[in-house]
């Protein structure tokens, strides 16, 4: 083995490629790398395939994807893609909450108003603020019809066909309850709902958020674990991937009107959105700016997790056909 | 039956073809001759990509392994479609010199 940094670290790329591609052509790439000393130019393309071979699977598909075990892999790609995009939707939905604890009762709320009616879609939004908050709540409203048409058939048809999932499905049950529950003691203590802050403003509050996304993190796991472990049918697979493709469209649109939000708040007014208490519930460009992050991440996520199992889809209509 | 199925693959598997077109050989193999042959640095990412390309569509087989190596040769289909991609590259040739009022170099790196 080439001792060199490159010669080093050419192998370790290699073991990160999937398994079907080591399987394959493990051994034998290894034993090239061992011939010719890699240049970073090798770790380079190294790399660069690496990404291309998780994104495409199809590519060390036997006879066009016709073998048994490839057409499995297949599918288990297409499924773990719309797995990985219910946790992307998950991401984004939480980083949403978060953005409207900026908004819902806080100091830019008086600026969101109509400037009258358009004939036949709604409201007109008086300025950029509520123009971007009408077209995020058109993004996240499409995300939740498109995980809810995609997602509530996988996980029924996961809950009838595998007995051995259903234990799964208590922790979501559970996390509702677990959710539910602060909510009429904090009534109770501190007085009506209404008038608690859920914009991280208090200690308690900080920690019924902490607690919030913990409870989301256990039920998508859970989840997400009903609907791996669970038997589906390729059709099923197959037409639960329609909906997720839109709600990856959906989470470029959230990311895509978030980003336009900060944009307009920065431009129209510009004292309350650069100054501010940060990321203590405030408008502020720092918590805006967490947000608009978190739905990137999610959002480049869904559209791999897209990509990536675009070929399993395929197969599975080439199959149904 | 044409390379540019491939895609962005289509010149890195015609040099692999041509390589294979001279008997079989496994990956490093393949990797001296295309550099010899088109002083082209192939990665070795890529060389695994364009052949698993290659087996996809019949164009070129695996051989039984010969300890950690495992040779590759040239299918039937595959060297129809290699010589169909050099005629194709020699007509190219031919025009291309044509019309710079060049003389064809017919063997042995002639000059106009």
């Amino acid at each position: 083995m080439s001792a060199t940094p490159a010669g080093l670290l050419a192998p370790y790329i290699v073991r990160l490629y999937p398994r079907p591609w080591r399987e394959r052509y493990g051994t034998e790439a290894l034993d090239l790398l061992e011939l010719r000393a890699p240049t970073w130019g090798d770790v380079w393309d190294l790399g660069c395939h690496l990404v291309y071979h998780w994104l495409h699977p199809d590519v060390i598909a036997d006879g066009e994807g016709s073998s048994a075990d490839s057409v499995a892999g297949l599918l288990s790609a297409l499924r773990s893609s719309e797995i990985v995009i219910f946790w992307a939707f998950v991401a984004a939905m939480i980083a949403w909450l978060q953005f409207g604890g900026l908004v819902d009762g806080g100091p830019y709320l008086p600026l969101v108003a109509s400037a009258g009616t358009w004939p036949f879609f709604g409201t007109r939004p008086a300025n950029g603020i509520s123009a971007a908050l009408a077209a995020q709540t058109a993004a996240v409203d499409l995300a939740f019809a498109a995980m809810l048409a995609g997602g509530v058939p996988l996980a029924v048809s996961a809950w009838r066909r595998s007995p051995a999932v259903r234990r799964y499905f208590i922790v979501p049950l559970a996390a509702f309850v677990a959710a539910v529950v602060p909510v009429p003691i904090a009534a109770l203590v501190r007085g009506p709902v209404a008038t608690i802050n859920l914009t991280f403003a208090t200690p308690i509050t900080d920690v019924y958020c902490v607690w919030f996304v913990g409870l989301a993190a256990a039920s998508a796991l859970a989840l997400s674990r009903a609907v791996a472990s669970g038997e589906l049918g390729e059709g099923l697979l197959r037409y639960a991937y329609v909906p997720s493709v839109v709600v990856t469209v959906a989470l470029l649109l959230l990311l895509g009107t978030t980003i336009a939000w900060g944009i307009a708040a920065h431009a129209e007014t510009p004292t309350l959105f650069d100054a501010g208490n940060i990321a203590r519930g405030s408008a502020t460009a720092a918590s805006w700016l967490l947000d608009v992050l978190v739905m990137a991440g999610a959002a480049g996520l869904a559209v791999l997790a897209t990509i990536r199992g675009a070929s399993g889809h395929a197969v599975a209509l080439r199959r149904s056909a | 039956m044409s390379l540019t199925e491939l895609g962005p693959f289509a010149d890195a598997g015609l040099l692999l073809l041509a390589s294979l077109a001279a008997g079989p050989k496994h990956g490093y193999a393949m990797l001296a001759d295309v550099e010899e042959m088109t002083g082209v640095r192939m990665g070795p990412g890529t060389l695994y990509t364009t052949l698993a390309r290659l087996q996809q569509r019949g164009w070129i087989e695996a051989l039984p392994a010969e300890e950690a190596r495992r040779p590759y040769r040239l299918t039937e289909a595959g060297g129809e479609v290699l010589q169909a991609q050099l005629r194709r590259l020699e007509r190219f040739t031919a025009s291309g010199l044509s019309r710079m009022g060049l003389e064809r170099a017919t063997g042995g790196g002639g000059r106009a």
